[in-house]
């Protein structure tokens, strides 16, 4: 299923669930008004159990955003926070007192009241939202972070007295807020994963029972309204748990993936170095040093400066993942130019380069340059170059090595050479970005990469 | 002129100095890493640049130039080192006495420049138009690595400070190519004079997209005296190798 396809449907189901619950508390609007009972006398161990699950978990969901899989965590705490406050909530309690449930139901969950689950199932679904909002740009998380601090104050501080529906308000005002912030970021990024569905369906949720419940407090509707709350909650949740063994099942393949990347990218890494100092090359490149000096001192000394340069480039690509691409075309040049100090016929490089603002796996480029010198016999025809460019389009970086030598059969190359398999795996592990390789007998070779935008730079 | 090199060994820099550079306006002096010796020296003398080996035995270079920054505030730095390290990587206080780095093996030229910059002050650029088309740092001819850029070059000093465009350049340079291949042509000849220029650190040239502009500070140019004073006395043909030359002398 493509992206679009998924945002579509994910938005036509909470606007679905949302609209249900404005339905279904004015549908229930014609029924008895009973109004609340008044609770909090025999649970104040409940609370302080209740209280220390909460410090508990936000603790977790603070050491799990460092983590690199935490989602799955997340929706089990919201998934249970949520099935607490449908099933203690007094409105569920009211909802079986009504139907044939067994009476002594209705006690236990009376006796179990809802308050405090509210609170923890709000209080971790701003949590999962911070999550969320580490996303976001500092700007609006902060903001978010901020209101619902205050809502969680305005709420707590008005609970016990009369005001409390101005917390009910605070409430969903707060909500609204967070669920415009990321609509519009998801607008604006064209950005859509599972976690975003998740903490929206769970907002609108809340948001449609708060809803309810504000307007049953200010008796603008029937308390029975809340019973079919519920029942839009239970809705809920059962949306939820479908895109949670959805979700669950994919970061738990995606963690597995990731510890195998690791160790993966460390292989190819640690084979790009072994590969990349060549000892053929290094000794071809002493000799030719060696000879220069007896023909003129000047010429042996640029060509060891030449060839200090490449060592260096290459013991500092042990401590290096990507480096700029600035810092890769002097690479390059230094390699080319110590290739073109024992060739009769010099390699003409174009450096057709636009933009230079980006990152590259380091030393990644060279293994195209290298295969351009050894098979493309660009060096025997009058006009042959190695042109490298670098473009940057509306949508990302364009990066091009081509050359106009003899090129090859593409079909041919199954067995790519060491060091290009070697590129294209740390260009897709460190970038996602596939190289292509186009040839064509007698025509050339172009390599194509579509470099994405750094996130900064959007 | 005083400079002293601090490395714990004998170092190749020793005859680079010495015998390949043999500047005689220059009096050099070696240290090993004694740092009384050292500091005595620096104290009673006054020294314009030190070339200071980072990891030695008995001192590291880093801490050894704080101290010499606190004897002598004008004193400039070189830093002789095999790895890379970068001005980043410096605390604030040396980084502004730091003029670079040498790495090892040496680059004579690198060396050069450190040493003309201390004795020569700013560094200047001197263009020869008339005749050969030539330029030189601090009387050292600049080499270009490539004929493009070079020509490049010689058309920015031609417009004069005027703004040249990527358009303009390309008609005169490439006037036969189609445009598609002129253009990665004309951005080569762009990168590798931006190159050279990054190489003399002599960054004369606002770049900018698909436009060049030269700052004309510390340059001197014969063909602008020319422009000045039509008069004045000049040898040789006005860059004789360029087809486009011609059209700019008649002003």
């Amino acid at each position: 299923m493509n992206k679009n396809a998924q945002r579509a449907i994910a938005y036509f189901a909470n606007f679905v669930l949302l609209f249900s619950g404005v339905i279904a508390a004015l549908i229930s609007a014609a029924c008895d008004y009973t109004p609340k009972p008044f609770f909090f006398d025999s649970t104040d161990v409940l609370l302080i159990i209740v209280l220390c699950f909460l410090a508990v978990f936000v603790l977790v969901e603070i050491v799990s955003v460092f983590k690199i899989s935490d989602s799955t965590f997340h929706t089990v705490l919201t998934s249970l926070a949520l099935f607490c406050y449908i099933f203690f909530s007094d409105d569920f309690v009211n909802l079986l007192r009504n139907t044939d449930a067994p009476t002594y139901l209705a006690q236990l969950f009376d006796s179990i009241q809802f308050g405090f689950f509210e609170l923890l199932t709000l209080s971790l679904v701003y949590f999962w939202n911070y999550t969320y909002a580490l996303s976001l740009k500092k700007r609006h998380a902060i903001c978010l972070m901020v209101g619902a601090a205050l809502c969680f104050a305005a709420y707590v501080g008005l609970y016990f007295v009369d005001l409390q529906l101005v917390g009910y308000f605070a409430y969903w005002i707060e909500l609204c807020a967070v669920l415009l912030v990321q609509y519009r970021e998801v607008y604006r990024n064209g950005k859509t994963d599972f976690s975003f569905f998740v903490t929206d369906t769970l907002l609108q949720a809340v948001l449609g029972l708060s809803l309810v419940e504000t307007l049953c407090n200010a008796r603008l509707i029937h308390s029975s309204a809340v019973g079919y709350a519920s029942f839009y909650g239970l809705v809920c949740i059962v949306i939820f748990f479908l895109i949670y063994v959805a979700f669950a099942m994919r970061t738990d393949r995606e963690a597995l993936k990731a510890s195998k990347y690791k160790l993966q990218y460390e292989t190819v890494k640690s084979e790009a170095l072994r590969a990349q100092i060549k000892p053929h090359f290094v000794f071809n490149s002493l000799a030719v040093i060696q000879s220069l000096y007896h023909k003129s001192l000047a010429d042996g000394d640029k060509a060891t400066n030449l060839f200090s340069k490449h060592l260096r480039a290459n013991v500092e690509a042990v401590n290096t993942d990507l480096i700029p691409f600035e810092r890769e075309l002097d690479n390059i040049q230094v390699y080319i130019d110590l290739e073109n100090m024992r060739q009769e016929h010099p390699f003409n490089v174009i450096f057709d380069v636009d933009y230079t603002d980006f990152e590259i796996p380091v030393l990644s480029l060279q293994p195209y340059i290298e295969n351009a010198i050894r098979y493309s016999r660009i060096n025997e025809k009058p006009d042959g170059y190695i042109k490298i460019s670098s473009v940057r389009t509306d949508e990302d970086i364009l990066l091009e090595i081509s050359d106009n030598g003899v090129g090859f059969d593409t079909a041919s190359i199954s067995d790519k050479s060491c060091g290009i398999r070697n590129s294209h795996e740390r260009f897709s592990m460190l970038m996602g970005v596939e190289p292509q390789i186009y040839s064509k007998q007698g025509e050339g070779t172009v390599v194509t990469l579509h470099i994405p935008f750094a996130k900064e730079s959007q | 002129m005083k400079i002293i090199v601090v490395d714990d060994e004998m170092s190749a820099l020793h005859t680079f100095l010495t015998d390949v550079i043999g500047r005689t306006d220059v009096d050099y002096k070696f240290f090993k890493d004694d740092v009384e010796e050292i500091i005595g020296y620096v104290s009673k003398n006054s020294v314009a640049m030190a070339f200071l080996d980072i990891t030695m035995p008995k001192i590291n270079g880093l801490v050894l130039a704080e101290r010499l920054i606190e004897l002598d505030p004008n004193i400039q730095l070189v830093f002789i080192t095999g790895l890379n390290v970068s001005k980043q990587d410096l605390a604030p206080t040396i980084r502004s006495h730091t003029v670079g780095f040498l790495y090892k093996p040496y680059d004579v030229d690198a060396l050069e420049r450190f040493l003309s910059r201390t004795v020569d002050g700013t560094a200047c650029l001197t263009a020869q138009m008339f005749g050969a088309f030539d330029c030189f740092i601090n009387d050292k001819i600049v080499k270009f690595s490539s004929q493009k850029s070079k020509e490049l070059f010689a058309l920015l000093l031609t417009y004069n400070g005027k703004t040249l465009t990527m358009s303009d350049a390309i008609s005169q340079l490439w006037p036969d190519v189609d445009t598609d291949k002129s253009k990665p042509l004309y951005r080569d000849a762009v990168w590798r004079l931006r190159k050279t220029l990054n190489e003399i650190n002599f960054n004369c040239i606002n770049f900018s997209r698909a436009q060049l502009a030269l700052d004309k500070q510390n340059i001197r140019c014969d063909y602008w005296d020319y422009l000045a004073d039509p008069q004045t006395p000049h040898k040789g043909e006005f860059l004789k190798s360029y087809s486009w030359s011609s059209e700019y002398l008649v002003t």
